[in-house]
């Protein structure tokens, strides 16, 4: 053995010199080999007589301490303890579901809840602050109609909804809010909204002239629902209709509600100035 | 033939759940002495150690069901309790080993002798004292081995056992907390070669 190796076993050595027979840490060839260097190193023996040493002096502190123990009032204060044990009633918990799980329940309910909150505010502010849409049928341009030159404006075209309750309709609580939007009431006669902008206002300054039918379109015809389309015509038009025209102004255009059938068919047209 | 009739831990243990208090009575009587001198040794204090002691019962009467025999003895499984309340403790209270670092100078310096300083000059009482706070110095992760290995006199593999490490982890804190003391109760008037060697040997711990 060298002295590296006896380095690495001088505390097995140590303790198994002192510890009783059936707590051998050492095998006995090696133990007499570490034995046998310590007589043959100087360095090797010194460690030896320290790990020893140490041996000893933690050997006399556990025998001097092997008497102690815990008082024995706390045996008594245990026992008491252990008595007393079957008597302690179980503590009732208000709420069945251990505490965690209950923090579940309780997280997905206040997430439902945000969920139908948001939902709601959602909906309020579509139904608050939603622009006009406008729905162009393009079965119903007009183009199909013979002589009106098709400059269509989306901001004017207007929507008629015929038969649906306006209540429950979207388009239609937007027909009855919109003021350029007319309602026909199954006859070419037009229901105009009261005016509540500046634009309404704006709107109700218009001087419209009766509706002219075009081709062989007539009244009834608009019962199945139609479209009132506002478009721009050459001022020469107005005088296809037998209505008096300024001819220095031959050359601008003049505004024109076409009444659209549903069959995409232009049934009727009013001027507009 | 006494012995065979003496009952196992374990089966105590099962009457004790049972509620039988003399089973509960006897295993306290067989196993407070340890749990309370390795809670001393560990910490010093004597208030400390009984309340670890009783709180180390208190579990084993509340949750003694925890308690898995095939992974060890119930002795081992108490002590890793204590230890586990003792760290705790002194995790909270940690000013009673520093205090008395520094009253001892950081060092427990006359308490161990070498070759050339002889054991049998020094009284025996100031040895014990001198070892003692020695231990209580240490690191406690020192500390422990040395309570378990060398003052409990539980083997390797018992204090691996209830320190949840591998032997050879033990095997190494045990060698690199035995240089410490030595470092500690050697004499400052230890000739320098003694002082080489120890040296020498941390270096392979």
């Amino acid at each position: 053995m060298n002295c590296e190796k006896f380095l690495a076993v001088a505390n097995d050595l140590a303790r198994n010199e002192i510890q009783s027979a059936d707590q051998d840490v050492m095998e006995t060839n090696e133990l007499e080999s570490a034995l046998a260097h310590t007589k043959e190193c100087d360095s090797c023996a010194a460690l030896w007589e320290e790990e020893r040493g140490l041996t000893l002096g933690l050997r006399n502190l556990a025998q001097e301490m092997s008497a102690l123990s815990a008082s024995p009032e706390l045996e008594e204060k245990m026992l008491t303890a252990f008595r007393e044990r079957g008597k302690v009633t179980p503590i009732v918990r208000p709420f069945p579901l251990p505490a965690r799980q209950t923090r579940y329940w309780l997280a997905a309910v206040a997430a439902a809840l945000l969920v139908v909150f948001g939902v709601f505010l959602v909906r309020a502010r579509v139904s608050r602050g939603v622009k006009p849409q406008v729905a162009v049928d393009k079965a119903a341009k007009p183009e199909s109609t013979p002589g009106v030159q098709a400059i269509v404006e989306p901001k004017q075209i207007e929507t008629v909804a015929p038969v649906t309750p306006p209540r429950r309709n979207p388009s239609n609580r937007f027909v009855a809010a919109n003021p350029t939007v007319k309602r026909l009431n199954g006859s070419t006669n037009a229901v105009a909204v009261a005016p509540k902008t500046s634009e309404e206002n704006q709107t109700n300054k218009e001087v419209v002239t009766d509706f002219f039918p075009i081709g062989y379109g007539n009244a009834p015809n608009l019962q199945d629902g139609g479209q009132l389309l506002r478009v721009e015509l050459p001022r020469s038009a107005v005088a296809r209709f037998g209505l008096p025209i300024n001819m220095d102004r031959t050359g601008e255009r003049v505004k024109a509600d076409v009444l659209v059938g549903a069959d995409g068919l232009a049934q009727a047209i009013r001027f507009v100035h | 033939m006494m012995t065979a009739l003496k009952p196992s831990d374990n089966e105590l243990l099962s009457s004790m759940l049972s509620g039988d208090e003399e089973a509960f009575a006897t295993l306290y009587r067989r196993l407070q002495g340890g749990i309370y001198r390795f809670a001393l040794q560990m910490s010093g204090s004597a208030a400390l150690s009984e309340d670890v002691t009783q709180e180390v019962f208190m579990i084993l009467m509340r949750g003694g069901i925890t308690y898995d025999s095939s992974r060890g003895s119930l002795s081992a499984f108490l002590y890793g309790v204590a230890r586990n309340l003792v760290r705790q403790r002194l995790g909270r209270e940690q000013f009673y080993v520093s205090i008395e670092d520094d009253a001892a100078g950081g060092t427990a310096a006359n308490g161990f002798a070498g070759s050339d300083s002889p054991l049998d000059d020094l009284s025996r009482g100031e040895t014990i004292e001198s070892v003692r706070r020695a231990v209580l110095s240490l690191p406690a992760r020192y500390r422990e081995v040395i309570v378990l290995c060398e003052l409990q006199e539980m083997s390797y593999a018992d204090a691996a056992n209830v320190l949840d490490c591998a032997i050879g982890t033990v095997r190494s804190r045990l060698h690199r907390a035995r240089a410490i003391l030595i470092e500690k109760l050697r004499p400052e008037t230890a000739e320098e070669p003694a002082i080489d060697s120890v040296k020498e040997a941390r270096c392979f711990a």
